[in-house]
C-alpha cells in the first residue's frame, strides 16, 4: 500500500513538473526582464494593446452559440438514436469523428473554396446575402458552423458516455406513463440525469474554440488565438504574457462551468 | 394516520366507481420475422388483479405496453371501458405503470418522483408534495421522501415506483415484472403488499410475470400465454385443477407424463383404467399428465421402478422415480414417509381413481 502510494506520488510529481516546468518558464520570463529586475509591465501592456477585449469577447461569443448549437443539434440527435435506430449508432460514431481525421487546414480550404465560389454564382439570388451575412466581421457565423463539425467528435463522446450510464428508454417511458409529453419527458427526465455529459461536452467546446487558430487565421477573423499570434510578433515579452493570461482565462472559465456543475451536483444528493 | 385512513378510504371509492374494464381484441404485432402477438383476445374485469403469465417471448410484455400506449397493435384494438385508445398518447392513457428494472428518476427525491406525475399536471406545489406524502406512507416509506434513489434498496424503490404510479389516480395499473430483480424475501413482502393495495383502492391491475408461483398466489386470474396467444385464462385453483391445454399443465406446476393408452371409456396407465377428464386426443398412443402430489409411491421390493433422486422441501420430500420403461416420474410424500426411500430404493408407483388429463404423447 504504501509504495502504491509513492509510486503515485512520483507519477504525479513527473507529471506536474512536466506541465508546470514551462509554465514556470513563461511566467518568469514575463516578469523578469533583464535590466529592469521584476515588473509586471507585459501583464498591463496587455489590457492597453488594441484588440484584446474585442478579440477575447469574440472568442466567448463565438464559443457560447458553438456550445448552444452543437448540443441542440447533438442531444435530440443521440436521443432519437438511442430509442428509434440503436442499429446506426457505429454509422454515427464514425461520421462524428470525420473531424478528427480531417485535417483543420483541409477543413478550412474547403470552407474558404465554398465562400468564393458561392457569391459569383448566387450572386443574383437572396442566398448572396446569406453568404455576407456569415462572414459579418463583427460576428462570423460561419466560424460557428466550423466549429460546430469540429466540435462533433468530442460532443459525441461525451453525449455517448452520459447516455451509456441512464436506462434512457425506461426514464422516458416512466415519465410518459406519468402523463409527461415527449418533449417534457425529454426536458425533465432525460437531460437532467446527462448534466455532468452536457457538462463535458461544454468544456471541450469550450476549449476547443477559446484556442482554435487554423481555421479563422485563414478565413481572415481574429478571435483571441490569432489576436495573440498577431501581437506577439514584436515583443516578446508580451507574448508570452498574452499566453500565460490565455491560459488562465480558459481555466478560470472551466472552473466556473465545473463549478457550476458541482453545486448543482451536490443540491441534487440532498 | 388520520391522513392515511382519509387518502386509503377515499382513493378506494373514487376508485370503486371509476375501476375499468380493459379489452384486448385481436391484437396483433410482429417484430420483423418474430410474431410477438397473434391475435390476442382478452378482457380484465374491472377492479381484478389479472396476471399475464407465460415463457419469455410469449408476448405478455407486448400486450402491457399496448395498453400502456408504449407499441401499437399492427391490427387489433385495446379498450378501455368500451373505448378504442390506440389512438391516445401514452401519457393521456391514464395507465400507471411500474417497470420491471428500477425506474426512479435518479435526480429526484423520492417524494419529487411520487410527484412528478402531478407536476407535469400542473398540481399546486403545496398541494402535490401533500399528496406525495400520502401516497409515500400509503407505501410504508413515510420517512424516505427526501432521500434519493441511489440511497434506497431495491425494494423501497419498487415501493417508490408503485407510489408514483398511483399518484394521478390512473384507471388502470400495470406492473411489468416489477419484482422479478429483488431478492426472494423481498419479494414476498412486496407481493403481498402489492396485493393489499390493490384490493384497497380497487383499481384494475394487470401483472406480468414468468414466475408461475407469483401468477397463482396473487392473481385474481390468471391468462397464461404462448406465442403471442392466450392459452387459458382462469382462476388460480381452475387452472392448476384444471388445466384447459397440456402446455398450460406442464407451465403452471409440476407435471410428469406417463405413456398409457387410449381405450374404450378411459386410458390405461400404470396397469390400470382410469377415465380422462376433458377432450381425448385422436390417437391411442398418449401421455397422462400428473401432478407430483397425486402419485402414491410405496417400497415393493418386486417392482422394477427405482428411486433416482430425492429433495427434501420441507413438509414434503420430492421423489423422481424411474419406471421400468425408463419414464421419469415426480412424486410428492410427506416428509416422513420420503425419509424412508432413498435413491436405489425400489417401488411401485400408482395413481388415484380420478379422471386424468391426457396429451398426445411427445417424441
Amino acid at each position: 500500500m504504501a509504495r502504491l502510494n509513492l509510486w503515485r506520488w512520483g507519477v504525479l510529481g513527473l507529471a506536474g513538473l512536466y506541465f508546470l516546468v514551462p509554465l514556470a518558464a513563461s511566467v518568469v520570463f514575463t516578469v523578469d526582464v533583464p535590466g529592469q529586475g521584476l515588473t509586471f509591465d507585459a501583464y498591463t501592456q496587455i489590457f492597453s494593446t488594441e484588440g484584446f477585449a474585442s478579440s477575447l469577447l469574440l472568442s466567448l461569443e463565438l464559443a457560447l452559440a458553438t456550445i448552444a448549437l452543437v448540443l441542440l443539434l447533438m442531444v435530440p440527435a443521440m436521443v432519437a438514436l438511442r430509442l428509434g435506430a440503436p442499429r446506426l449508432r457505429p454509422v454515427v460514431e464514425v461520421v462524428c469523428s470525420l473531424p478528427l481525421v480531417v485535417p483543420p487546414i483541409a477543413f478550412v480550404a474547403g470552407i474558404g473554396t465554398v465562400l468564393k465560389w458561392g457569391p459569383e454564382h448566387l450572386s443574383r439570388t437572396p442566398l448572396f446575402q446569406t453568404f455576407v451575412a456569415i462572414q459579418n466581421p463583427d460576428f462570423p457565423f460561419v466560424l460557428v458552423l466550423a466549429y460546430v463539425v469540429m466540435a462533433l467528435p468530442f460532443v459525441h463522446r461525451a453525449l455517448d458516455a452520459g447516455l451509456r450510464a441512464i436506462d434512457v428508454r425506461t426514464l422516458v417511458e416512466a415519465a410518459r406513463s406519468c402523463g409527461a409529453s415527449w418533449p417534457q419527458a425529454l426536458a425533465q427526465a432525460v437531460l437532467p440525469n446527462l448534466r455532468g455529459a452536457l457538462l463535458n461536452a461544454s468544456f471541450l467546446t469550450l476549449a476547443l474554440v477559446l484556442g482554435e487558430f487554423t481555421v479563422a487565421q485563414l478565413l481572415g477573423f481574429q478571435p483571441f488565438a490569432v489576436w495573440i499570434v498577431n501581437v506577439s510578433g514584436s515583443q516578446a515579452q508580451l507574448s508570452v504574457a498574452v499566453s500565460v493570461l490565455s491560459l488562465l482565462v480558459t481555466w478560470v472559465l472551466l472552473l466556473v462551468l465545473a463549478g457550476f456543475g458541482g453545486r448543482t451536483r451536490t443540491t441534487s444528493r440532498g | 394516520m388520520t391522513v392515511l385512513d382519509k387518502t386509503a378510504a377515499g382513493t378506494a371509492e373514487d376508485a370503486a366507481t371509476q375501476a375499468a374494464t380493459v379489452e384486448f381484441r385481436g391484437l396483433r404485432r410482429e417484430f420483423g420475422p418474430t410474431v410477438a402477438l397473434d391475435g390476442l383476445d382478452l378482457t380484465v374485469r374491472p377492479g381484478e388483479l389479472l396476471a399475464l403469465l407465460g415463457p419469455s417471448g410469449c408476448g405478455k410484455t407486448t400486450a402491457l405496453r399496448m395498453l400502456a400506449g408504449f407499441e401499437h397493435p399492427d391490427s387489433g384494438a385495446v379498450l378501455v371501458d368500451g373505448e378504442d385508445v390506440s389512438d391516445i398518447p401514452a401519457h393521456r392513457r391514464d395507465a400507471g405503470m411500474v417497470f420491471q428494472s428500477y425506474s426512479l428518476f435518479p435526480h429526484l427525491s423520492a417524494l419529487d418522483n411520487v410527484a412528478f406525475g402531478l407536476r407535469m399536471r400542473k398540481v399546486r406545489t403545496a398541494e402535490r408534495r401533500a399528496r406525495a406524502a400520502e401516497l409515500l406512507e400509503l407505501v410504508g416509506l413515510a420517512e424516505k421522501g427526501e432521500r434519493y434513489p441511489h440511497q434506497l434498496s431495491g425494494g423501497q424503490q419498487q415501493r417508490i415506483a408503485l407510489a408514483r404510479a398511483l399518484a394521478l389516480r390512473p384507471r388502470v395499473l400495470l406492473l411489468d415484472e416489477p419484482l422479478s430483480a429483488l431478492d426472494a424475501k423481498v419479494r414476498l413482502t412486496l407481493r403481498e403488499e402489492i396485493r393489499r393495495l390493490q384490493r384497497e383502492l380497487g383499481i384494475t391491475t394487470l401483472f406480468v410475470t414468468h414466475d408461475q408461483e407469483e401468477a397463482l398466489s396473487m392473481a385474481d386470474r390468471v391468462a397464461v400465454m404462448r406465442s403471442g396467444r392466450l392459452e387459458q385464462c382462469a382462476a388460480p385453483a381452475e387452472l392448476y385443477g384444471r388445466p384447459a391445454t397440456a402446455f398450460v399443465a406442464e407451465f403452471v406446476g409440476t407435471m410428469s407424463r406417463i405413456p398409457g393408452r387410449i381405450v374404450e371409456g378411459g386410458v390405461e396407465v400404470l396397469g390400470r383404467r382410469l377415465p380422462v377428464d376433458g377432450d381425448v386426443p385422436p390417437v391411442t398412443d398418449v401421455d397422462v399428465l400428473v401432478r407430483p402430489e397425486a402419485v402414491a409411491v410405496r417400497a415393493d421390493e418386486a417392482s422394477d421402478a427405482r428411486v433416482v433422486a430425492t429433495a427434501f422441501l420441507g413438509a414434503t420430500t420430492r421423489l423422481t422415480v424411474r419406471l421400468a420403461d425408463g419414464t421419469e416420474v415426480k412424486a410428492d410424500l410427506p416428509a416422513h414417509e420420503g425419509a424412508a426411500l432413498g435413491a436405489g430404493a425400489a417401488v411401485s408407483v400408482s395413481l388415484p381413481e380420478r379422471p386424468v388429463l391426457v396429451a398426445e404423447r411427445r417424441h
